[in-house]
């Protein structure tokens, strides 16, 4: 049996096709297939988030307004990049990202708000980190601020 | 010259799909950040299925099978590539290029050569005739 070249480009894509789905369906931390902008909370959204009686069952995300109100409510500011970008700019009075227990010391009350932020654009330590202390160490309300150090910083917000 | 340049395209293709098979997040990652339209939604299920066409398509260069369609695909991969890359560098965007390729994996116009090169190379063993350890099918 001889394949036409076209009949052998189909064959390659159907094969890469079953191979790339089949391979993310038994990975533990599969991709849905089509790709999803997570949506990010808006300021009018910051008094119910920040109600005592909101317990989310994951982090959310917010955006620059939402952030910058949280942080005039002084809520604590975590910035989940290496000290090295730390060092180099961040959020006035954010925390870089110590040991997870040194942070957990630092804010035992897992009731309390917290707002990590990294790079911004495609970095995702921000949720890894807000994901983590909310799994592992019960916290309840920890919210990402997507757009992270460069809009904050391009925003002209407090900076150090 | 055109065994030597199938080979090593084939080389460097399934070089290229193994950290993009191991973590298809940061690959779709990066197909977002170059801003393509449309590309944001369509990132993931590209990143989940072109490394594998990627290691399909090495593998059959090198094993010298399905040759005539795998050549047509290498020149598809390589012009999709070359354009991603280009576009993305006369934007001004110097972020992850998420290419795969040994060396630096930042876009610059040196990847823009870089890939314009492999474009290049993978057009003159697609139009070749004249193809070595072509298995099966020997010839249509």
């Amino acid at each position: 049996m001889n394949l036409s070249p076209r009949a052998q480009v189909i064959s390659i894509i159907i094969v890469s096709f079953i191979f790339g789905v089949g391979y993310n369906a038994v990975r533990t931390e599969s991709l849905s297939l089509l790709y999803q902008k997570p949506v990010e909370r808006t300021v009018e959204e910051v008094d119910s988030l920040l109600s005592e009686t909101t317990i989310l069952s994951a982090p959310e995300y917010i955006n620059l307004k939402s952030a910058k109100e949280m942080y005039d409510r002084g809520i604590l500011f975590i910035d989940a990049r290496d000290e090295e970008e730390f060092a180099e700019g961040h959020i006035k009075g954010a925390t870089v990202a110590l040991s997870t227990p040194e942070l957990v010391q630092l804010t035992p009350d897992r009731s309390a708000p917290i707002v990590t932020y990294c790079g911004g654009g495609e970095c995702d330590v921000s949720m890894e980190l807000a994901t983590l202390l909310m799994n592992d160490w019960d916290y309840e309300r920890i919210f990402v601020f997507k757009g992270g150090w460069p809009e904050w910083k391009a925003a002209g917000y407090p900076a150090e | 010259m055109v065994l030597i340049f199938r080979i090593f395209l084939g080389v460097l293709l399934m070089y290229a799909s193994f950290d993009k098979i191991k973590d298809p997040g940061e690959f779709a990652s990066a197909i977002r950040l170059y801003d393509i339209p449309f590309s944001d939604f369509l990132s993931n299920i590209m990143a989940l299925i072109m490394p594998w066409l990627e290691l399909f398509v090495g593998a059959c260069l090198i094993m010298g099978i399905f040759l005539d369609g795998a050549l047509s695909l290498t020149f598809g991969l390589m012009g999709l590539f070359f354009v991603a890359v280009l576009q993305a560098v006369l934007r001004g965007n110097d972020g992850s290029c998420g290419c795969g390729t040994p060396g630096e994996d930042l876009l610059s116009w040196t990847k823009v050569l870089e890939n314009m090169l492999f474009l290049i190379m993978s057009f003159i063993v697609w139009r070749s005739d004249n193809h070595l350890f072509k298995f099966y099918p020997k010839s249509v």
